[in-house]
Protein backbone atom coordinates (compact mmCIF):
# COMPACT_ATOMS: atom_id res chain seq x y z
CA UNK A 1 0.00 0.00 0.00
CA UNK A 2 1.32 3.39 -0.94
CA UNK A 3 1.26 6.36 1.39
CA UNK A 4 1.37 10.10 0.67
CA UNK A 5 3.54 12.07 3.10
CA UNK A 6 2.86 15.73 3.77
CA UNK A 7 6.12 17.59 4.45
CA UNK A 8 4.52 20.99 4.27
CA UNK A 9 0.83 21.37 3.55
CA UNK A 10 0.51 24.66 1.66
CA UNK A 11 -1.92 27.47 2.34
CA UNK A 12 -5.16 25.47 2.42
CA UNK A 13 -4.97 21.89 1.26
CA UNK A 14 -7.89 19.54 1.89
CA UNK A 15 -9.06 16.13 0.73
CA UNK A 16 -11.93 16.56 -1.71
CA UNK A 17 -14.06 14.54 -4.05
CA UNK A 18 -17.33 15.55 -5.71
CA UNK A 19 -19.08 15.98 -2.38
CA UNK A 20 -21.93 14.43 -0.44
CA UNK A 21 -25.33 15.20 -1.94
CA UNK A 22 -28.35 13.61 -0.31
CA UNK A 23 -28.21 15.00 3.23
CA UNK A 24 -29.17 18.67 2.82
CA UNK A 25 -32.48 18.07 4.59
CA UNK A 26 -30.40 17.46 7.71
CA UNK A 27 -28.46 20.67 7.15
CA UNK A 28 -25.45 18.85 5.69
CA UNK A 29 -23.92 20.85 2.89
CA UNK A 30 -22.80 18.89 -0.19
CA UNK A 31 -19.29 20.42 -0.01
CA UNK A 32 -16.81 18.86 -2.48
CA UNK A 33 -14.20 20.29 -4.83
CA UNK A 34 -14.38 24.02 -5.53
CA UNK A 35 -13.51 23.20 -9.15
CA UNK A 36 -15.11 19.84 -9.73
CA UNK A 37 -14.42 19.98 -13.46
CA UNK A 38 -10.68 20.00 -12.80
CA UNK A 39 -10.96 17.30 -10.15
CA UNK A 40 -12.92 15.00 -12.44
CA UNK A 41 -10.77 15.63 -15.51
CA UNK A 42 -7.61 15.18 -13.46
CA UNK A 43 -8.89 11.92 -12.04
CA UNK A 44 -9.86 10.54 -15.44
CA UNK A 45 -6.45 11.51 -16.84
CA UNK A 46 -4.87 9.73 -13.88
CA UNK A 47 -6.80 6.54 -14.55
CA UNK A 48 -9.20 7.00 -11.61
CA UNK A 49 -12.96 7.22 -11.49
CA UNK A 50 -13.99 10.85 -11.75
CA UNK A 51 -15.05 11.00 -8.11
CA UNK A 52 -11.82 9.64 -6.56
CA UNK A 53 -10.54 11.61 -3.55
CA UNK A 54 -7.72 14.03 -4.34
CA UNK A 55 -5.99 16.98 -2.68
CA UNK A 56 -7.43 20.42 -3.32
CA UNK A 57 -4.56 22.91 -3.26
CA UNK A 58 -5.31 26.62 -2.83
CA UNK A 59 -3.09 29.47 -4.08
CA UNK A 60 0.11 28.09 -2.56
CA UNK A 61 0.95 24.40 -2.56
CA UNK A 62 3.15 22.27 -0.37
CA UNK A 63 5.77 19.57 -0.41
CA UNK A 64 4.77 15.92 -0.67
CA UNK A 65 6.36 12.55 -1.26
CA UNK A 66 5.23 8.95 -1.68
CA UNK A 67 6.56 5.78 -0.10
CA UNK A 68 6.31 4.00 -3.44
CA UNK A 69 6.38 5.34 -6.96
CA UNK A 70 3.09 7.03 -7.81
CA UNK A 71 1.51 8.41 -10.96
CA UNK A 72 -0.13 11.78 -10.41
CA UNK A 73 -1.89 14.47 -12.41
CA UNK A 74 -2.04 18.13 -11.39
CA UNK A 75 -5.36 19.45 -12.65
CA UNK A 76 -6.80 22.97 -12.69
CA UNK A 77 -4.84 26.21 -12.45
CA UNK A 78 -1.17 26.11 -13.47
CA UNK A 79 1.00 26.07 -10.34
CA UNK A 80 4.79 26.13 -10.12
CA UNK A 81 5.50 22.43 -9.64
CA UNK A 82 8.52 20.13 -9.63
CA UNK A 83 9.37 16.51 -9.08
CA UNK A 84 12.89 16.67 -7.75
CA UNK A 85 14.48 19.25 -10.08
CA UNK A 86 12.18 18.70 -13.02
CA UNK A 87 9.26 21.06 -13.70
CA UNK A 88 5.94 19.45 -14.42
CA UNK A 89 2.92 20.67 -16.37
CA UNK A 90 -0.74 20.37 -15.50
CA UNK A 91 -3.13 17.87 -17.03
CA UNK A 92 -0.37 15.26 -17.68
CA UNK A 93 0.15 11.97 -15.85
CA UNK A 94 3.66 12.03 -14.38
CA UNK A 95 5.60 9.53 -12.32
CA UNK A 96 6.81 10.54 -8.86
CA UNK A 97 9.58 8.09 -7.85
CA UNK A 98 9.50 6.70 -4.31
CA UNK A 99 10.74 9.22 -1.75
CA UNK A 100 11.31 12.03 -4.26
CA UNK A 101 9.79 15.39 -3.31
CA UNK A 102 6.86 16.78 -5.24
CA UNK A 103 6.97 20.54 -4.62
CA UNK A 104 3.97 22.63 -5.53
CA UNK A 105 4.51 26.39 -5.33
CA UNK A 106 2.32 29.33 -6.19
CA UNK A 107 -0.50 29.44 -8.68
CA UNK A 108 0.49 31.44 -11.76
CA UNK A 109 -3.09 32.32 -12.62
CA UNK A 110 -6.27 30.99 -11.07
CA UNK A 111 -6.63 29.73 -7.51
CA UNK A 112 -6.80 25.95 -7.17
CA UNK A 113 -5.37 22.75 -8.50
CA UNK A 114 -6.00 19.12 -7.67
CA UNK A 115 -3.32 16.58 -6.93
CA UNK A 116 -4.94 13.45 -8.36
CA UNK A 117 -3.07 10.28 -7.47
CA UNK A 118 -3.56 7.08 -9.47
CA UNK A 119 -5.61 4.91 -7.09
CA UNK A 120 -7.15 7.77 -5.12
CA UNK A 121 -6.66 8.87 -1.53
CA UNK A 122 -8.12 6.79 1.28
CA UNK A 123 -9.83 8.58 4.15
CA UNK A 124 -12.89 7.58 6.20
CA UNK A 125 -16.09 8.38 4.32
CA UNK A 126 -18.97 10.43 5.66
CA UNK A 127 -22.19 9.78 3.72
CA UNK A 128 -20.11 8.01 1.08
CA UNK A 129 -17.88 10.99 0.42
CA UNK A 130 -14.29 11.81 1.29
CA UNK A 131 -14.82 15.53 0.92
CA UNK A 132 -13.86 17.92 3.71
CA UNK A 133 -16.37 20.50 4.95
CA UNK A 134 -13.88 22.79 6.61
CA UNK A 135 -16.42 25.10 8.27
CA UNK A 136 -18.04 22.32 10.34
CA UNK A 137 -15.03 20.02 10.53
CA UNK A 138 -16.73 17.16 8.73
CA UNK A 139 -15.07 14.58 6.51
CA UNK A 140 -11.74 14.42 4.70
CA UNK A 141 -8.75 13.96 6.98
CA UNK A 142 -10.21 14.64 10.45
CA UNK A 143 -12.36 17.44 9.05
CA UNK A 144 -9.45 19.83 8.59
CA UNK A 145 -6.80 21.21 6.29
CA UNK A 146 -3.62 19.14 5.99
CA UNK A 147 -0.68 19.67 8.34
CA UNK A 148 2.99 18.81 8.14
CA UNK A 149 3.45 15.21 9.18
CA UNK A 150 0.10 13.98 7.86
CA UNK A 151 0.14 10.64 6.06
CA UNK A 152 -2.64 9.53 3.73
CA UNK A 153 -2.92 5.99 2.31
CA UNK A 154 -3.38 5.60 -1.44
CA UNK A 155 -5.80 2.94 -2.66
CA UNK A 156 -4.44 0.33 -5.05
CA UNK A 157 -5.28 1.45 -8.60
CA UNK A 158 -8.12 -0.39 -10.31
CA UNK A 159 -7.22 0.49 -13.91
CA UNK A 160 -4.23 1.52 -15.96
CA UNK A 161 -3.34 5.13 -16.57
CA UNK A 162 -4.75 6.33 -19.88
CA UNK A 163 -2.40 6.97 -22.74
CA UNK A 164 -2.20 10.24 -24.62
CA UNK A 165 -0.35 13.30 -23.37
CA UNK A 166 -1.96 16.22 -25.14
CA UNK A 167 -4.25 18.43 -23.09
CA UNK A 168 -7.68 18.43 -24.72
CA UNK A 169 -8.31 21.80 -26.36
CA UNK A 170 -11.76 22.14 -24.82
CA UNK A 171 -10.28 21.75 -21.33
CA UNK A 172 -7.75 24.54 -21.88
CA UNK A 173 -10.53 26.69 -23.36
CA UNK A 174 -12.77 26.14 -20.32
CA UNK A 175 -10.21 28.05 -18.25
CA UNK A 176 -9.70 31.00 -20.55
CA UNK A 177 -11.20 33.95 -18.62
CA UNK A 178 -14.73 34.72 -19.76
CA UNK A 179 -17.99 36.10 -18.42
CA UNK A 180 -19.69 33.69 -16.04
CA UNK A 181 -23.09 32.54 -17.27
CA UNK A 182 -26.03 32.93 -14.88
CA UNK A 183 -29.79 32.37 -14.92
CA UNK A 184 -32.40 34.49 -13.17
CA UNK A 185 -32.81 33.85 -9.46
CA UNK A 186 -36.03 33.26 -7.45
CA UNK A 187 -36.14 36.91 -6.29
CA UNK A 188 -35.26 38.31 -9.71
CA UNK A 189 -38.34 40.53 -9.57
CA UNK A 190 -37.41 42.02 -6.19
CA UNK A 191 -34.95 44.31 -7.98
CA UNK A 192 -35.61 47.23 -10.26
CA UNK A 193 -35.54 47.25 -14.05
CA UNK A 194 -32.00 48.66 -14.23
CA UNK A 195 -30.49 45.90 -12.15
CA UNK A 196 -29.89 43.48 -15.02
CA UNK A 197 -28.05 46.11 -17.04
CA UNK A 198 -25.93 47.13 -14.07
CA UNK A 199 -25.22 43.54 -13.08
CA UNK A 200 -24.07 42.51 -16.57
CA UNK A 201 -21.97 45.58 -17.24
CA UNK A 202 -20.02 45.58 -13.99
CA UNK A 203 -16.62 43.99 -13.54
CA UNK A 204 -17.00 42.91 -9.91
CA UNK A 205 -13.98 42.68 -7.64
CA UNK A 206 -13.50 39.50 -5.62
CA UNK A 207 -12.99 40.33 -1.95
CA UNK A 208 -10.38 38.84 0.41
CA UNK A 209 -13.12 37.44 2.62
CA UNK A 210 -14.11 34.96 -0.09
CA UNK A 211 -13.78 31.25 0.71
CA UNK A 212 -15.37 27.86 0.09
CA UNK A 213 -18.63 29.04 1.66
CA UNK A 214 -19.11 32.12 -0.44
CA UNK A 215 -17.44 34.46 -2.89
CA UNK A 216 -17.96 38.07 -1.88
CA UNK A 217 -18.01 40.66 -4.60
CA UNK A 218 -17.74 44.44 -4.58
CA UNK A 219 -19.52 46.65 -7.07
CA UNK A 220 -22.28 49.23 -7.45
CA UNK A 221 -24.97 48.95 -4.79
CA UNK A 222 -27.96 46.89 -5.90
CA UNK A 223 -31.21 47.98 -4.28
CA UNK A 224 -34.30 45.95 -3.55
CA UNK A 225 -37.68 47.31 -4.61
CA UNK A 226 -39.16 46.32 -1.27
CA UNK A 227 -38.10 46.39 2.39
CA UNK A 228 -39.86 43.08 2.89
CA UNK A 229 -37.53 40.45 4.37
CA UNK A 230 -37.29 37.09 2.66
CA UNK A 231 -38.67 34.09 4.54
CA UNK A 232 -35.75 31.68 4.83
CA UNK A 233 -35.76 29.12 2.01
CA UNK A 234 -33.46 26.49 0.55
CA UNK A 235 -30.59 27.76 -1.59
CA UNK A 236 -28.93 26.29 -4.65
CA UNK A 237 -25.17 26.10 -5.26
CA UNK A 238 -24.06 29.19 -7.16
CA UNK A 239 -26.91 31.40 -5.94
CA UNK A 240 -26.02 35.10 -6.09
CA UNK A 241 -27.46 36.73 -3.00
CA UNK A 242 -27.67 40.47 -2.51
CA UNK A 243 -26.78 41.21 1.09
CA UNK A 244 -27.90 43.99 3.41
CA UNK A 245 -25.33 46.38 1.92
CA UNK A 246 -26.44 45.75 -1.69
CA UNK A 247 -23.38 43.66 -2.55
CA UNK A 248 -23.43 40.23 -4.21
CA UNK A 249 -22.31 37.02 -2.51
CA UNK A 250 -22.04 33.89 -4.65
CA UNK A 251 -22.90 30.86 -2.53
CA UNK A 252 -20.21 28.29 -2.95
CA UNK A 253 -19.56 24.61 -2.20
CA UNK A 254 -19.70 24.84 1.62
CA UNK A 255 -22.77 27.09 1.61
CA UNK A 256 -25.46 26.62 4.21
CA UNK A 257 -28.48 24.72 2.96
CA UNK A 258 -30.97 27.53 3.69
CA UNK A 259 -30.69 31.31 3.52
CA UNK A 260 -32.60 34.52 4.02
CA UNK A 261 -31.11 36.95 1.50
CA UNK A 262 -32.83 37.62 -1.83
CA UNK A 263 -31.27 35.87 -4.82
CA UNK A 264 -30.90 37.87 -8.01
CA UNK A 265 -29.31 35.19 -10.15
CA UNK A 266 -27.65 31.76 -10.06
CA UNK A 267 -24.41 30.71 -11.70
CA UNK A 268 -24.90 28.04 -14.37
CA UNK A 269 -23.61 24.54 -13.61
CA UNK A 270 -21.37 24.63 -16.69
CA UNK A 271 -19.41 27.55 -15.20
CA UNK A 272 -19.04 26.39 -11.58
CA UNK A 273 -15.38 25.64 -12.26
CA UNK A 274 -14.78 29.32 -12.95
CA UNK A 275 -15.92 30.13 -9.41
CA UNK A 276 -13.33 27.74 -8.04
CA UNK A 277 -10.56 29.60 -9.83
CA UNK A 278 -11.39 33.11 -8.58
CA UNK A 279 -8.82 34.75 -6.34
CA UNK A 280 -9.04 37.93 -4.27
CA UNK A 281 -8.81 41.09 -6.42
CA UNK A 282 -9.80 39.23 -9.58
CA UNK A 283 -12.48 40.86 -11.69
CA UNK A 284 -15.51 38.87 -12.73
CA UNK A 285 -18.34 39.64 -15.13
CA UNK A 286 -21.67 37.93 -15.63
CA UNK A 287 -24.04 37.29 -18.50
CA UNK A 288 -27.60 36.03 -18.37
CA UNK A 289 -28.60 32.97 -20.39
CA UNK A 290 -31.79 30.97 -20.64
CA UNK A 291 -32.29 27.78 -18.65
CA UNK A 292 -32.32 25.81 -21.91
CA UNK A 293 -29.01 27.25 -23.05
CA UNK A 294 -27.56 26.54 -19.62
CA UNK A 295 -28.45 22.87 -19.82
CA UNK A 296 -27.27 22.52 -23.42
CA UNK A 297 -23.87 23.95 -22.53
CA UNK A 298 -23.65 21.69 -19.46
CA UNK A 299 -24.46 18.55 -21.46
CA UNK A 300 -21.83 19.46 -24.06
CA UNK A 301 -19.21 19.83 -21.36
CA UNK A 302 -20.20 16.53 -19.76
CA UNK A 303 -19.94 14.75 -23.11
CA UNK A 304 -16.41 16.11 -23.61
CA UNK A 305 -15.47 15.03 -20.09
CA UNK A 306 -16.76 11.51 -20.75
CA UNK A 307 -14.36 11.26 -23.69
CA UNK A 308 -11.46 11.44 -21.23
CA UNK A 309 -12.66 8.14 -19.80
CA UNK A 310 -12.08 6.46 -23.12
CA UNK A 311 -8.47 7.43 -23.62
CA UNK A 312 -7.24 4.36 -21.74
CA UNK A 313 -4.07 2.76 -22.92
CA UNK A 314 -3.68 -1.00 -23.43
CA UNK B 1 -50.83 36.80 6.17
CA UNK B 2 -51.93 35.02 3.03
CA UNK B 3 -53.79 31.78 3.55
CA UNK B 4 -53.41 30.72 -0.06
CA UNK B 5 -51.37 27.53 0.11
CA UNK B 6 -51.64 26.67 -3.58
CA UNK B 7 -48.23 25.20 -4.32
CA UNK B 8 -46.11 27.07 -6.83
CA UNK B 9 -43.09 25.64 -8.60
CA UNK B 10 -40.39 27.93 -9.90
CA UNK B 11 -36.86 27.42 -11.16
CA UNK B 12 -34.24 28.37 -8.58
CA UNK B 13 -31.26 27.59 -10.83
CA UNK B 14 -30.44 25.44 -13.84
CA UNK B 15 -30.38 22.42 -11.52
CA UNK B 16 -33.01 23.16 -8.84
CA UNK B 17 -36.70 23.93 -8.49
CA UNK B 18 -38.35 25.69 -5.56
CA UNK B 19 -41.77 24.54 -4.40
CA UNK B 20 -43.57 27.18 -2.36
CA UNK B 21 -46.56 26.67 -0.07
CA UNK B 22 -47.81 30.17 0.66
CA UNK B 23 -45.69 33.15 1.60
CA UNK B 24 -44.89 32.83 5.26
CA UNK B 25 -44.07 30.55 8.16
CA UNK B 26 -46.87 28.99 10.18
CA UNK B 27 -48.69 25.75 10.78
CA UNK B 28 -50.47 25.67 7.40
CA UNK B 29 -47.24 25.93 5.42
CA UNK B 30 -45.33 23.59 7.73
CA UNK B 31 -47.86 20.78 7.52
CA UNK B 32 -47.74 21.01 3.74
CA UNK B 33 -43.94 20.97 3.69
CA UNK B 34 -44.03 17.88 5.88
CA UNK B 35 -46.62 16.17 3.69
CA UNK B 36 -44.57 16.96 0.60
CA UNK B 37 -41.48 15.41 2.20
CA UNK B 38 -43.50 12.32 3.09
CA UNK B 39 -44.69 11.98 -0.50
CA UNK B 40 -41.15 12.56 -1.80
CA UNK B 41 -39.90 9.74 0.39
CA UNK B 42 -42.69 7.22 -0.07
CA UNK B 43 -44.13 7.65 -3.55
CA UNK B 44 -43.66 4.63 -5.80
CA UNK B 45 -40.76 5.38 -8.11
CA UNK B 46 -42.07 7.34 -11.04
CA UNK B 47 -39.37 6.12 -13.40
CA UNK B 48 -38.03 2.72 -14.46
CA UNK B 49 -35.34 1.55 -12.06
CA UNK B 50 -32.68 1.48 -14.74
CA UNK B 51 -28.97 1.58 -14.09
CA UNK B 52 -27.72 5.13 -13.87
CA UNK B 53 -25.50 5.67 -16.92
CA UNK B 54 -21.77 5.72 -16.21
CA UNK B 55 -21.64 9.41 -15.55
CA UNK B 56 -18.34 11.11 -14.94
CA UNK B 57 -19.96 13.41 -12.41
CA UNK B 58 -21.18 11.67 -9.32
CA UNK B 59 -22.03 8.21 -8.06
CA UNK B 60 -25.44 7.42 -6.61
CA UNK B 61 -25.48 6.67 -2.90
CA UNK B 62 -25.95 3.02 -1.92
CA UNK B 63 -29.57 1.92 -2.33
CA UNK B 64 -30.19 1.25 1.35
CA UNK B 65 -29.40 4.85 2.12
CA UNK B 66 -31.38 6.57 -0.60
CA UNK B 67 -33.98 8.75 1.01
CA UNK B 68 -35.94 10.15 -1.92
CA UNK B 69 -37.94 8.19 -4.45
CA UNK B 70 -35.97 9.25 -7.51
CA UNK B 71 -32.27 8.73 -8.25
CA UNK B 72 -32.20 12.00 -10.16
CA UNK B 73 -32.69 14.00 -6.95
CA UNK B 74 -29.44 15.35 -5.48
CA UNK B 75 -30.70 17.25 -2.50
CA UNK B 76 -33.86 18.41 -0.80
CA UNK B 77 -33.90 21.57 1.34
CA UNK B 78 -37.11 22.04 3.35
CA UNK B 79 -37.71 25.44 4.95
CA UNK B 80 -40.56 27.32 6.62
CA UNK B 81 -42.91 27.38 3.65
CA UNK B 82 -40.98 25.84 0.79
CA UNK B 83 -38.89 22.92 -0.40
CA UNK B 84 -35.95 23.28 -2.78
CA UNK B 85 -35.26 20.19 -4.88
CA UNK B 86 -31.92 20.04 -6.68
CA UNK B 87 -31.35 17.38 -9.30
CA UNK B 88 -28.80 15.81 -11.60
CA UNK B 89 -28.81 18.03 -14.68
CA UNK B 90 -27.51 15.08 -16.72
CA UNK B 91 -30.70 13.11 -16.00
CA UNK B 92 -33.33 15.85 -15.84
CA UNK B 93 -34.11 19.16 -17.47
CA UNK B 94 -36.01 21.78 -15.48
CA UNK B 95 -39.16 20.63 -17.26
CA UNK B 96 -38.51 17.05 -16.12
CA UNK B 97 -38.05 18.29 -12.56
CA UNK B 98 -41.21 20.36 -12.75
CA UNK B 99 -43.19 17.35 -14.05
CA UNK B 100 -41.79 15.16 -11.29
CA UNK B 101 -42.66 17.66 -8.55
CA UNK B 102 -46.15 18.09 -10.00
CA UNK B 103 -46.61 14.35 -9.67
CA UNK B 104 -45.42 14.40 -6.08
CA UNK B 105 -47.79 17.26 -5.24
CA UNK B 106 -50.67 15.26 -6.73
CA UNK B 107 -49.75 12.28 -4.56
CA UNK B 108 -49.46 14.21 -1.31
CA UNK B 109 -52.92 13.29 -0.07
CA UNK B 110 -52.05 9.59 -0.28
CA UNK B 111 -48.74 9.92 1.56
CA UNK B 112 -48.72 8.23 4.97
CA UNK B 113 -48.92 10.68 7.83
CA UNK B 114 -45.57 10.94 9.59
CA UNK B 115 -45.34 9.56 13.11
CA UNK B 116 -45.84 12.53 15.39
CA UNK B 117 -43.26 12.47 18.14
CA UNK B 118 -43.46 14.34 21.41
CA UNK B 119 -39.99 14.87 22.80
CA UNK B 120 -38.97 16.05 26.24
CA UNK B 121 -35.42 17.29 25.94
CA UNK B 122 -33.39 17.84 29.10
CA UNK B 123 -31.75 21.26 29.23
CA UNK B 124 -29.43 22.58 31.90
CA UNK B 125 -29.49 26.34 32.41
CA UNK B 126 -26.42 26.32 34.68
CA UNK B 127 -24.28 29.48 34.52
CA UNK B 128 -21.46 27.56 32.80
CA UNK B 129 -23.79 26.77 29.91
CA UNK B 130 -26.13 29.78 29.87
CA UNK B 131 -23.64 32.04 28.11
CA UNK B 132 -26.10 34.80 27.19
CA UNK B 133 -28.81 34.29 29.84
CA UNK B 134 -27.96 37.35 31.93
CA UNK B 135 -27.69 39.49 28.83
CA UNK B 136 -31.07 38.33 27.49
CA UNK B 137 -32.66 38.91 30.91
CA UNK B 138 -31.23 42.44 31.05
CA UNK B 139 -32.45 43.23 27.54
CA UNK B 140 -35.98 42.31 28.48
CA UNK B 141 -35.84 43.82 31.97
CA UNK B 142 -36.73 40.53 33.65
CA UNK B 143 -34.97 38.10 35.99
CA UNK B 144 -32.85 35.29 34.54
CA UNK B 145 -35.22 32.79 36.19
CA UNK B 146 -38.09 34.34 34.24
CA UNK B 147 -36.21 33.91 30.96
CA UNK B 148 -35.68 30.25 31.81
CA UNK B 149 -39.32 29.82 32.76
CA UNK B 150 -40.58 31.35 29.52
CA UNK B 151 -38.10 29.42 27.38
CA UNK B 152 -38.90 26.10 29.09
CA UNK B 153 -42.65 26.71 28.95
CA UNK B 154 -42.68 26.78 25.17
CA UNK B 155 -44.22 24.16 22.89
CA UNK B 156 -41.77 23.96 20.01
CA UNK B 157 -41.96 22.28 16.61
CA UNK B 158 -39.01 21.41 14.40
CA UNK B 159 -39.58 23.33 11.17
CA UNK B 160 -36.45 22.31 9.27
CA UNK B 161 -32.71 21.80 9.58
CA UNK B 162 -30.22 24.28 8.23
CA UNK B 163 -27.21 26.43 9.12
CA UNK B 164 -25.12 23.38 10.12
CA UNK B 165 -25.60 19.60 10.25
CA UNK B 166 -28.58 18.68 12.43
CA UNK B 167 -29.28 22.28 13.55
CA UNK B 168 -33.07 22.45 14.08
CA UNK B 169 -35.02 25.65 13.53
CA UNK B 170 -37.75 25.56 16.17
CA UNK B 171 -41.05 27.38 15.98
CA UNK B 172 -42.74 28.32 19.23
CA UNK B 173 -40.48 30.74 21.09
CA UNK B 174 -42.47 33.10 23.28
CA UNK B 175 -42.76 36.47 21.54
CA UNK B 176 -41.70 38.05 24.83
CA UNK B 177 -38.23 36.53 24.31
CA UNK B 178 -37.60 37.88 20.80
CA UNK B 179 -33.95 38.92 20.92
CA UNK B 180 -31.58 39.97 18.12
CA UNK B 181 -28.52 37.89 17.31
CA UNK B 182 -25.14 38.76 18.80
CA UNK B 183 -23.53 41.66 16.93
CA UNK B 184 -20.40 39.54 16.52
CA UNK B 185 -20.80 35.75 16.35
CA UNK B 186 -18.77 33.53 18.69
CA UNK B 187 -16.00 31.61 16.95
CA UNK B 188 -17.14 28.50 18.80
CA UNK B 189 -20.55 27.73 20.28
CA UNK B 190 -20.25 24.49 22.28
CA UNK B 191 -22.16 21.48 21.00
CA UNK B 192 -25.54 21.03 22.68
CA UNK B 193 -26.05 24.76 23.23
CA UNK B 194 -29.72 25.73 23.26
CA UNK B 195 -30.12 29.19 21.80
CA UNK B 196 -32.47 31.89 20.50
CA UNK B 197 -32.25 34.56 17.81
CA UNK B 198 -34.96 36.87 16.54
CA UNK B 199 -38.21 34.99 17.00
CA UNK B 200 -36.60 31.59 16.60
CA UNK B 201 -35.18 28.92 18.90
CA UNK B 202 -32.54 26.39 17.95
CA UNK B 203 -29.94 23.95 19.21
CA UNK B 204 -26.30 23.72 18.08
CA UNK B 205 -25.54 20.00 17.61
CA UNK B 206 -21.82 20.54 16.89
CA UNK B 207 -19.13 22.99 17.92
CA UNK B 208 -19.46 25.68 15.26
CA UNK B 209 -19.20 29.45 15.01
CA UNK B 210 -22.55 31.06 15.72
CA UNK B 211 -24.38 34.25 16.60
CA UNK B 212 -27.48 33.04 18.44
CA UNK B 213 -27.94 33.81 22.16
CA UNK B 214 -27.15 30.74 24.26
CA UNK B 215 -29.45 30.04 27.21
CA UNK B 216 -28.46 26.50 28.22
CA UNK B 217 -27.19 23.15 27.07
CA UNK B 218 -28.64 19.72 26.38
CA UNK B 219 -26.62 16.56 27.05
CA UNK B 220 -28.49 14.66 24.32
CA UNK B 221 -26.40 14.26 21.14
CA UNK B 222 -28.43 15.47 18.17
CA UNK B 223 -26.17 14.64 15.27
CA UNK B 224 -23.96 11.63 14.57
CA UNK B 225 -22.32 11.56 11.15
CA UNK B 226 -21.62 7.85 11.55
CA UNK B 227 -25.30 6.98 12.11
CA UNK B 228 -28.18 6.77 9.64
CA UNK B 229 -30.20 8.87 9.86
CA UNK B 230 -27.55 11.15 11.31
CA UNK B 231 -29.93 13.73 12.80
CA UNK B 232 -31.81 12.55 15.87
CA UNK B 233 -34.65 15.06 15.51
CA UNK B 234 -37.07 15.15 12.59
CA UNK B 235 -39.06 17.83 10.84
CA UNK B 236 -42.42 17.98 12.62
CA UNK B 237 -41.19 16.77 16.04
CA UNK B 238 -42.88 18.47 18.99
CA UNK B 239 -40.26 19.53 21.54
CA UNK B 240 -40.53 20.68 25.14
CA UNK B 241 -37.52 21.57 27.22
CA UNK B 242 -37.19 19.98 30.64
CA UNK B 243 -34.93 21.93 32.98
CA UNK B 244 -32.45 19.64 34.72
CA UNK B 245 -29.83 20.28 37.37
CA UNK B 246 -26.13 20.40 36.64
CA UNK B 247 -25.78 17.11 38.50
CA UNK B 248 -28.38 15.47 36.26
CA UNK B 249 -26.80 16.98 33.16
CA UNK B 250 -23.40 15.58 34.12
CA UNK B 251 -24.89 12.18 34.85
CA UNK B 252 -26.69 12.03 31.50
CA UNK B 253 -23.66 13.31 29.61
CA UNK B 254 -21.15 10.98 31.21
CA UNK B 255 -23.25 7.82 30.97
CA UNK B 256 -24.14 8.48 27.35
CA UNK B 257 -27.78 9.33 26.81
CA UNK B 258 -29.42 9.18 23.40
CA UNK B 259 -32.72 9.88 21.70
CA UNK B 260 -34.44 6.70 20.51
CA UNK B 261 -36.71 6.20 17.51
CA UNK B 262 -39.88 7.10 19.36
CA UNK B 263 -38.33 10.31 20.69
CA UNK B 264 -37.58 9.20 24.22
CA UNK B 265 -34.37 10.17 25.91
CA UNK B 266 -32.73 7.00 27.10
CA UNK B 267 -30.26 7.70 29.86
CA UNK B 268 -27.06 5.76 29.99
CA UNK B 269 -26.53 2.98 32.52
CA UNK B 270 -26.28 4.22 36.12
Amino acid sequence: MNVLHVHSPGLLTTVQDCGRPGAAHWGVSASGAADALALRAGNLLAGNSANAPALEITLLGGVFSFERAAVVVLAGATFEAQIGDASISPWQPVLVPAGVELRIGAARTGARCYLCVHGGLEVPRIFDSASTHVTTGLGGLDGRALRAGDRIPIAPPAATVPGGTSTPAWLAQAYVPAAIRVTRGPQWDWFDADTEAVFTSTAYAVREQSNRMGIRLTGPVISQLTEEPLVTEGVSLGAIQIDGTGQPIVLFVEHQTTGGYPKLANVCSVDFHRLGQLRPRDRVEFEFVTFEAARTAFLEQEALLRQLQHRSGP
Amino acid sequence: MSTDYTPRILPASDHAVLVRFGVGPGEGARSRVLQFLQALESSPTLEAMEETPAIASREAPPTHRRVWCSKAIRNVHPAYASVLVSFDLQQWSLDDARDFVTGILASMAQAPAPARREILLPVCYDADFALDLQDVAARHGIAAQEVIARHAAGNYIVSFFGFSPGFPYLDGLSTTLTTPRLAAPRTCVPAGSVAIAGAQAGIYPMDTPGGWRVLGRTPVPLFDAAAWPPAKLRVGDRIRFQPVSRHEFDRLASTGCTLDDSGHVIGGAL
